[in-house]
């Protein structure tokens, strides 16, 4: 079992923790991962907003390289995604190649200006499915070397991880992420807004709209007795945390809850050191959630 | 109401830009209209058409970023938003300095443009010779 895996333009950024804690996990679990040669960006949800046609070609340049790279012979590689824009982009992307004549004419043709020739054949994965539903659970939970006994989480899943295809969970009601935490030894809090829109660009355009979202997300979870929330997403990821100080002051709140991807919590529990899990790099220190134990320190 | 005849009234709204693309609507829509993608649809007529006002950042964010994978293939978020600030509302990147410095400090935002190699192949692609069609008719 192997993987190509896509990192996008923001695990190279503000998701650098995120990209850190996947190729942490997946070391220590011994599943090799290989990154896609010269990937483009996915196209996200601004791309689109001016051209759809070649919207498509440009995440369909990525499916074709992932084609290329498969050895004759050995088991297909899935393209991993671990960004929910672009692994739905890429997933919508192969969803119309495969279903609309229109778009896989288009796209073909374009493809094949590149030098391309696309088969059709790439399937894009989020690593949430991978973990759950390739590597399990089992296999998991053995390699668990820290409980995380006593932490209540909040899994917030957003939106494009499932919305529109439900590829491997609920569209509105999912439960990988849960089922996960709870190999971990951890508890869930069960809350209604798992998928409810953190606003994504909006925080960054028309900021009041975007805070008013991501103040709802907060103050649910933590009514709900979450002492953490877990994204899968680098946008939600970014907007639950780095704007908790700016909802405190804009609607007099005393939000204070840590926000972290579920790598980052699953790399914990592996006995991963934290710095390798890029948490020195959070805006809201783990600890208030996860006490450091001794061992940690002597890593870091 | 594009096809009853309000179109210019559907186009100046802030309700398209305000879509964020979560797709709540379009697995709830019992008769399955993908309304996501006719919200995409409306976005592109009405930066096409220049339907919005001067300082909206939304199309505007949407255009730099259109405009820097073009170039390069990848995006650059911090180059992105100084683009977008500058565009808009140059006062706000101030108002943003701080958690801009923030994220450079935890090594989270970096000034180094990402760019790809095929950059020529990809833009044989892109730049397509035929004029734009639209998959979802308004």
């Amino acid at each position: 079992m192997s993987y190509l895996y896509f990192p996008g333009c923001s695990l190279r950024s503000t998701g650098r923790p995120y990209e850190e804690s996947i190729l942490a996990v997946f070391k220590k679990l011994d599943i090799p991962l290989k990154e896609l040669e010269d990937w483009n960006c996915c196209g996200a949800t601004a791309y689109v907003s001016i051209d759809e046609n070649s919207a498509f070609t440009l995440a369909a340049r990525n499916l074709a390289i992932a084609e290329r790279m498969q050895t004759e012979g050995k088991p297909a590689q899935d393209l991993m995604a671990p960004c929910s824009a672009c692994y739905l982009v890429l997933e919508k992307t192969q969803h119309y190649v495969k279903a609309d004549e229109g778009v896989r004419k288009e796209v073909g043709d374009a493809l094949h200006r590149g030098g391309f020739d696309y088969k059709g054949t790439t399937r894009v994965r989020h690593p949430l499915d991978v973990l759950v539903n390739d590597i399990g659970l089992d296999r998991i939970a053995k390699a668990v070397v820290r409980p995380m006994k006593g932490i209540n989480v909040a899994c917030y899943y957003g939106c494009q991880v499932v919305r529109p295809f439900e590829t491997f969970d609920h569209a509105a009601y999912p439960t990988t992420m849960d089922r996960l935490v709870t190999a971990l030894g951890a508890k869930t809090v069960d809350w209604p807004l798992k998928t409810r829109c953190c606003g994504g660009s909006l925080t960054g355009t028309i900021q009041e709209a975007g805070l008013r979202l991501n103040r709802v997300l907060l103050k649910e979870a933590t009514k709900r007795g979450a002492d953490i929330i877990l994204t899968c997403c680098p946008l939600c990821q970014h907007n639950l945390e780095c704007y908790q100080k700016r909802i405190n002051r804009r609607f007099g709140e005393s939000l204070n809850i840590p926000v972290a991807y579920f790598t980052q919590f699953v790399g914990l529990a592996l006995g991963i050191p934290p710095r390798e899990l890029g948490i020195q790099r959070m805006f809201v220190p783990l600890k208030l959630a996860i006490p450091p134990v001794k061992e940690e320190h002597a890593h870091a | 109401m594009t096809r009853e005849g309000f179109k210019e009234e559907v186009l100046n709204s802030l309700t398209i830009w305000l879509c964020a693309s979560c797709y709540a609507c379009t697995v709830q829509c019992p008769r399955q209209i993908h309304i996501t993608d006719v919200m995409y649809a409306l976005k592109r007529e009405a930066i096409a058409r220049k339907f919005y006002p001067a300082r909206n950042p939304i199309p505007v964010l949407a255009k730099a970023f259109f405009e820097r994978v073009r170039h390069d293939g990848r995006n650059t978020e911090s180059r992105l938003l100084i683009t977008l600030y500058l565009r808009t509302n140059p006062f706000k990147m101030l108002k943003e300095a701080m958690l801009g410095l923030h994220l450079f400090r935890t090594g989270r935002l970096s000034l180094k443009k990402e760019k790809i190699k095929g950059m020529k192949e990809l833009r044989n692609m892109i730049d397509s010779p035929e004029p734009r069609k639209e998959a979802v008719p308004l």
